[in-house]
């Protein structure tokens, strides 16, 4: 009994079980008919993907990595579809930051396959700036100081305070808590287009693209600044 | 400039990563399927920086979902599929409501027309594509990745037992498509 289309089909493509496989390759060593039917479909798969070759082009390279720092094109994926994105990427962003802080167990996950991040300071954390990003001194938030400067690295980098300080992340905002009379370092990347230091919902600091503000003391230029809290800024 | 010492390392507040394997079978399927799904999209839209972004897309929402599905390529095709075909329904909805000079400007079909690079191979290969049903086509540019026959049955919606049956036919109106299109020009 000859091969049916499908079973030859399966052949050429390691569908069929061990045991199927040998039997119809014994039934095509002694039947010339199938075995030319088994060779026409052979021949027409590579046909086929010779083809279809010539509509290729460059491949990107992906990895969880690049990934992680995509930026959704607004003018390709649009409505549901890119505030879903947006919102996947920031949290691999944030993913990002919990790779690069003291202890994270993330590394221990990547480290087979992906390089150290450069190193975290110490009481520090590293976040991916985004379109925007708030960097919010919660209260009491009037007694320490805050130094600013510009970076070129990709990253947000905000250490400093005191033993009693914490960082959390959420939605592009970072939340400072208990830095009292500390000093608050942060490195804010040249490419950033907007980073804000607010305390409490006094407006300290803000770099948007070139521009560098420090609200209510008439500071502009490139700094470092060294701002303290004390003084007050724009409400 | 006010100086002042770093304090020590201590407990930081933040996201909660996924599972370790989670996370490791993420990377690997990102490393065994991107290029595939990037292909087949490529392939299939005539666009690559729209099969690049739609590629992401897929293994955004993959990370998003934060488990695994139980058939995960299927689920990848699946998904890729659906993006492809929105971003085409879209396109085509925009082009109809643009004015005729505008459209004619836009940049939008993801699928060039196969008319339009008749002359090039390229153009001779996508034109026959063009020929067969969606389905078929799919099946095609999805088994020319590697996917399994089960994978094209549940991505596709057909009968497993089938594929093979299905992959035979639309391999041969594609071929004798592209020769009536290469004796056309």
């Amino acid at each position: 009994m000859h091969a049916d289309t499908e079973r030859l089909q399966r052949l050429l493509h390691g569908e069929l079980s061990a045991e199927d496989e040998r039997e119809l390759r014994e039934h095509l060593e002694g039947c010339p008919s199938c075995a030319g039917r088994y060779e026409e479909a052979a021949s027409s798969e590579r046909d086929m993907l010779s083809l279809l070759e010539a509509l290729d082009h460059p491949a990107p390279v992906f990895d969880a990595d690049t990934l992680s720092e995509r930026r959704p094109a607004p003018s390709r994926v649009r409505g549901r579809v890119l505030r879903w994105a947006a919102t996947a990427v920031l949290g691999l962003g944030l993913a990002g930051a919990a790779y690069a802080a003291p202890n994270s167990p993330l590394r221990a996950w990547l480290g087979a396959r992906t390089e150290a991040p450069e190193p975290t300071p110490p009481g520090g954390i590293r976040v991916d700036p985004g379109e925007r990003l708030v960097i919010r001194i919660l209260a009491p938030a009037e007694l320490g100081s805050v130094h600013v400067e510009i970076s070129p690295d990709r990253l947000v980098q905000i250490s400093g305070g005191q033993a009693s300080t914490s960082f959390s992340v959420d939605q592009g905002e970072v939340s400072v808590r208990g830095l009292g009379e500390g000093a608050l370092h942060v490195a804010i990347p040249a490419a950033a287009p907007e980073v804000e230091i607010r305390a409490g919902n006094r407006q300290v600091f803000i770099k948007r693209n070139t521009a560098l503000r420090a609200a209510g003391r008439g500071l502009e230029g490139t700094g470092p600044f060294v701002l303290s809290l004390a003084e007050g800024g724009t409400p | 400039m006010t100086e002042y010492t770093l304090p020590a390392p201590r407990e930081m507040n933040l996201i909660q990563p996924r599972d370790t394997a989670f996370r490791g079978a993420y990377v690997r399927l990102v490393e065994t399927h991107s290029q595939r799904l990037f292909r087949y999209l490529d392939r299939a839209g005539g666009d690559p920086e729209l099969a690049r972004d739609l590629t992401q897309e897929v293994f955004l929402r993959l990370y998003k979902r934060g488990a695994l599905p139980d058939e995960t390529g299927a689920w990848l095709i699946t998904v890729a599929m659906n993006l492809l075909r929105n971003e085409k329904s879209k396109r085509a909805r925009r082009n109809r409501l643009m004015t005729p000079e505008r459209a004619k400007h836009a940049h939008s079909d993801p699928e060039p027309s196969p008319m339009s690079a008749s002359g090039s191979e390229s153009g001779l290969v996508r034109a026959a594509l063009s020929t067969l049903p969606t389905r078929e086509q799919d099946l095609l540019l999805l088994r020319a990745e590697g996917y399994a026959y089960r994978e094209l049955a549940e991505a596709v919606g057909v009968a497993e037992a089938s594929v093979g049956t299905l992959l035979a036919r639309a391999k041969q109106r594609f071929l004798e498509a592209y020769q009536e299109a290469r004796h056309a020009r």
